[in-house]
């Protein structure tokens, strides 16, 4: 039985198909027959159509949720002055800050928080601070952060610039200005990079360009710290903006740093060019770049960045800038070749993508549909996934940055502080390896393999280091702290590395001699404990002791050490075997040199240097084997002129000094090119000062000792105060040689009691005392006056 | 549940089902999750999050049409059910969410959520289908052309019971 008003209903549903009144009507009065009460229930609702009752107008509710984004007058400690833009993220304001402590103008972001779970607000804050750490000129800093109502802020430098192709435009700005501005913006997006924080969205609105000229990146990671936001409602591809996504981005696939150069390239095209790639145009094959549009390198350039393949562009931001340098130097462009490694590197990428850009997918807005694939993403371990994947992209990265990144770095000019920072980043990824408690046994060997590496990279002596021994001794120390529980061979064999390390850091970088000692005994008592010694701990092994007994005067042992470790280098070996090579004939001549024998010792050193040459035939452009051969030659020099043949070591001399000026000019931060470039002028000048040369000696002997000066005061460590001294005593030397008694034993004076200050701060190595101290107090008693 | 597939075994038809829960408890908290804050810009599309769902359970075994139309009648149920609530959390926390109010589209007036809720449950003891038909245009967001495939009835009948209970609804809900 129906209800009255079930047939209200029915009948109001029949008479709304009738448009005319007069149907309605006589529809109506037909189907209610003589119930008055039906009727008047009919009429009523038929009476609210047309009207402006409730719900008359409302398709649906969904939008109804859209409501209008009103913005706070405060946020934090800022005061809201305007509205700079809105967008599905959220909305942009300016804002001042004046509670008293600071007047700053800001940009705000406020960005959409509906969908956050609190795991994912906390992540959110966790990251901000992260990119708060993010300092680069080129960068607009976070500033500040916080939750207004529930909604995450950011607040960031307010940057009064337009965007820069706009700001190029108005300029008419010369090319000469344009690839200085985008260099610019590479090196930022590369600082970003190295701090494993990828853009995901360059283009030209995201890079501003102030009235001075200078560009700012904004919103570095924000796509980040959205997508952290965003993490529930799983991955979706962000709103690219299409003319500057890399190909593989519309196929969904995360952003990376190869993304992130294809981008750089779409820029560098707009910016160099003068208008925008957008649009059906014909590209050179396998690019994104517009036919015609760059010319020769630039074009090379910028179609290897807009490669389709991301394997094909350049592997790293790093790259493209090592081209736009060698541009500027008029050098062959790497564009144009095909380098070796950049095939291992895009290996590299594609494999661990997530950990190059610390994240899976990076969301520049979350669309509103992108609740879609949530369903996927909520199960039950997902956490525990998400812990695994982190964990597993800290290895990656750590491994990437040490094993492929750092060598690569150290043969691009001026890359010594990108290494530092690098080595900084993959720091934080071995800290956080080391310190995990998921970590298996494999995997904290990795680590220790890791921070051994790393520790090299800070402070081995003989390499491009960092000279940073406290740093790299830390790692070593925790290197060892992790290994020393374990028993399986390989975790003993690395440990046995890392300790060999640890005595060339005391001997060499640190001159603590004493702790040296007692850490070669500690590596040769785990040494003696493996069962089968691989032959590259041998070697080393053999390196360091051998270097250790020529610090300690031990030459006999220097040379027999020496010697085993040379046995164990076949022919035809590798370059790394041919490194190890050249050191141990290092050590050996040291031995046979400071025994006495300085002819058997010249023949060593000139195999040795005859050697490295051959080797700097096979790979010019390394700059290490340039430091090489510098040493070599200075070598060689010094024992020539122990045998009173000036003119051949200052033949040898002069091409030596050439090499190190030039490794100081190629990076001016890599302390070891300063040292070598001192070692050599003192060489040459104690080579004039034999040659009767006394005012061009000591004039060189005068520039090197106020350049050592500075850099002694600038950071005393004990090497750098052991260096200045020396310089002393070669100012003694050359005045002792041109028979200027007075001179001499006032500057020999001088030296002896730094030489006591060095002793007492035990500063003083045995071959210091058995060579210079006693050269000093000879010379001291013949020029003296009793 | 009425009308299964073609040569479909009871395997996969237990599976279907026990998909089919996991979905809608999916859905629930999907819905949970997406209206939990207050956040100025709620712009959800629960059509969207519906028929992801409705193509999971479609890809495993071909959903019939009275299986579809069972699975988006208990969707709309659950996401009324999260609209409904999230509204009153909002009400609830008005003080500190003064930009927060359910205004009508199109320069309706507001409503009340309590209301609006219970004359929906009214609507449903006098016409079932009208109460789904809004729960599937208010709350899902299906269009009217939609909702006539989804029922395998005309355009024009689907307008009609849609105009009529909105003019039921507008009574209910009418300001005394």
């Amino acid at each position: 039985m129906m209800s009255a008003e079930m047939r209200a209903l029915a009948i109001v549903e029949e008479a709304l198909g009738h448009d005319d009144a007069g149907d309605r009507t006589r529809l109506v009065l037909a189907l209610c027959g003589d119930d008055a009460g039906l009727r008047a229930r009919v009429e009523h609702l038929l009476a609210l159509d047309g009207g402006d009752a409730p719900f008359l107008h409302t398709e649906s509710f969904v939008r109804a949720f859209g409501l209008d984004d009103v913005v706070a007058d405060r946020i934090g400690p800022y005061r809201v002055t305007g509205e700079i833009a809105r967008g599905g993220m959220g909305t942009v304001v300016k804002a001042e800050r004046d509670d008293g402590l600071f007047q700053q103008t800001v940009a705000i972001k406020l960005i959409r928080g509906d969908i956050a779970t609190d795991a994912a607000r906390e992540r959110f804050a966790e990251e901000r601070r992260m990119l708060a750490r993010l300092r680069h000129p080129s960068i607009v800093r976070i500033l500040d952060g916080g939750e207004h109502d529930d909604r995450p802020w950011l607040a960031m430098d307010f940057i009064d610039g337009l965007p820069v192709t706009e700001a190029l435009a108005r300029a008419q700005a010369p090319k000469s200005q344009r690839l200085a501005a985008f260099g610019a913006i590479c090196e930022a997006v590369a600082h970003a990079h190295r701090a494993l924080v990828i853009h995901a969205d360059i283009k030209p609105g995201n890079v501003l360009m102030s009235d001075d000229g200078a560009v700012h990146l904004l919103d570095f990671g924000i796509a980040r710290l959205v997508d952290d936001i965003g993490r529930e409602v799983g991955h979706t591809p962000s709103p690219l903006t299409r003319a500057y996504a890399a190909p593989e981005r519309g196929g969904g696939a995360p952003p990376t740093v190869a993304s992130d150069v294809f981008g750089l390239g779409m820029l560098m095209v707009e910016m160099l060019a003068g208008r925008a790639p957008i649009g059906d145009l014909a590209c050179v094959p396998g690019t994104r770049l517009p036919a015609g549009w760059l010319q020769g390198d630039l074009a090379a350039i910028a179609g290897r960045a807009l490669a389709v393949a991301p394997e094909a562009r350049y592997p790293d931001v790093a790259g493209l800038i090592e081209d736009l340098r060698r541009l500027g130097a008029h050098l062959p462009v790497r564009a144009r070749s095909n380098p070796p490694w950049r095939y291992v590197a895009g290996l590299f990428v594609r494999r661990h993508r997530r950990g190059l850009a610390l994240t899976g997918a990076l969301i520049a807005m979350l669309a509103a549909t992108s609740v879609v694939s949530t369903l996927f993403y909520w199960r039950a371990d997902a956490e525990r996934t998400e812990a695994e994947a982190r964990f597993a992209d800290a290895r990656g990265a750590a491994r990437y940055m040490i094993g492929t990144l750092m060598p690569r770095l150290e043969s691009m000019p001026g890359a010594l502080r990108l290494r530092a920072e690098t080595a900084a980043a993959a720091q934080v990824y071995l800290e956080r390896l080391s310190s995990s408690r998921e970590a298996s046994d494999e995997v904290r060997i990795e680590t220790a393999d890791g921070l051994l590496r790393l520790a090299q990279v800070q402070g081995r002596a003989g390499r491009p280091n960092l000279a940073q021994p406290e740093r790299a001794e830390a790692n070593l120390r925790k290197a060892e702290a992790l290994l020393t529980p374990m028993e399986g061979p390989a975790a003993r064999t690395l440990l046995a590395h890392v300790l060999y390390e640890r005595v060339g850091l005391a001997a060499w970088m640190k001159g603590d001699q004493a702790d040296a000692e007692r850490l070669a005994e500690r590596a040769d008592a785990v040494f003696r404990s493996l069962p089968a010694p691989g032959p590259a701990l041998t070697r080393s092994r053999a390196r360091v002791l051998a270097d250790l007994r020529g610090w300690q005067g031990r030459f006999a042992d220097e040379i027999a050490l020496a010697d085993a470790g040379l046995t164990l280098i076949g022919p035809g070996a590798s370059f790394e075997d041919g490194m190890d090579r050249f050191h141990l004939l290092g050590a050996k001549a040291e031995g046979v040199y400071y025994s006495g024998d300085t002819r058997q010792s010249l023949a060593i050193y000139r195999e040795r240097l005859a050697f490295v040459q051959a080797l700097r035939r096979q790979r010019p452009d390394d700059p290490f084997l340039r430091g090489a051969a510098t040493v070599a030659a200075w070598e060689m020099a010094m024992n020539l002129m122990e045998l009173k043949r000036t003119d051949e070591a200052l033949a040898v001399l002069g091409p030596a000094e050439t090499d190190a000026v030039a490794a100081v000019a190629f990076d001016p931060a890599d302390d070891e090119a300063q040292r070598r470039l001192r070692v050599v002028r003192n060489a040459r000048a104690q080579a004039l000062g034999l040659n009767g040369q006394t005012d061009a000696a000591l004039a060189l002997l005068a520039q090197v000792r106020a350049e050592d000066a500075r850099r002694q005061a600038a950071d005393p460590t004990p090497r750098r105060t052991r260096d200045l001294v020396f310089d002393h005593v070669l100012v003694g030397e050359a005045l002792d040689a041109a028979g200027r008694k007075r001179e001499a034993c006032a500057a020999d004076g001088e030296t002896l009691r730094l030489y006591d200050a060095l002793s007492r701060r035990g500063l003083v190595m045995a071959l210091d005392m058995a060579n210079n101290v006693k050269l000093v107090k000879e010379r001291l008693a013949r020029n003296c006056p009793r | 549940m009425a009308g299964q597939g073609d040569g479909m075994g009871p395997a996969s038809a237990a599976d279907r089902d026990a998909m089919l829960a996991s979905v809608y408890d999916e859905l629930r908290q999907a819905a949970a999750r997406l209206l939990r804050r207050e956040a100025p810009f709620l712009t959800i599309q629960p059509t969207e999050l519906v028929n992801e769902a409705a193509l999971r359970v479609i890809r495993m075994d071909r959903m019939t049409w009275a299986d579809r139309q069972h699975f988006f009648a208990t969707g709309a149920r659950i996401l009324r059910q999260a609209m409904i609530d999230a509204i009153r959390q909002r009400r609830a926390r008005k003080r500190q969410a003064p930009d927060v109010a359910i205004a009508g589209m199109d320069g309706d007036p507001g409503f009340d959520v309590e209301a609006l809720d219970a004359a929906l449950v009214r609507l449903e003891a006098v016409s079932p289908d009208m109460a789904q038909l809004v729960e599937l245009r208010f709350f899902v967001g299906l269009s009217v052309p939609e909702i006539a495939e989804l029922w395998q009835e005309s355009e024009s009948t689907v307008k009609r019971r849609w105009k009529a209970a909105r003019l039921w609804l507008a009574s209910e809900l009418q300001p005394i």
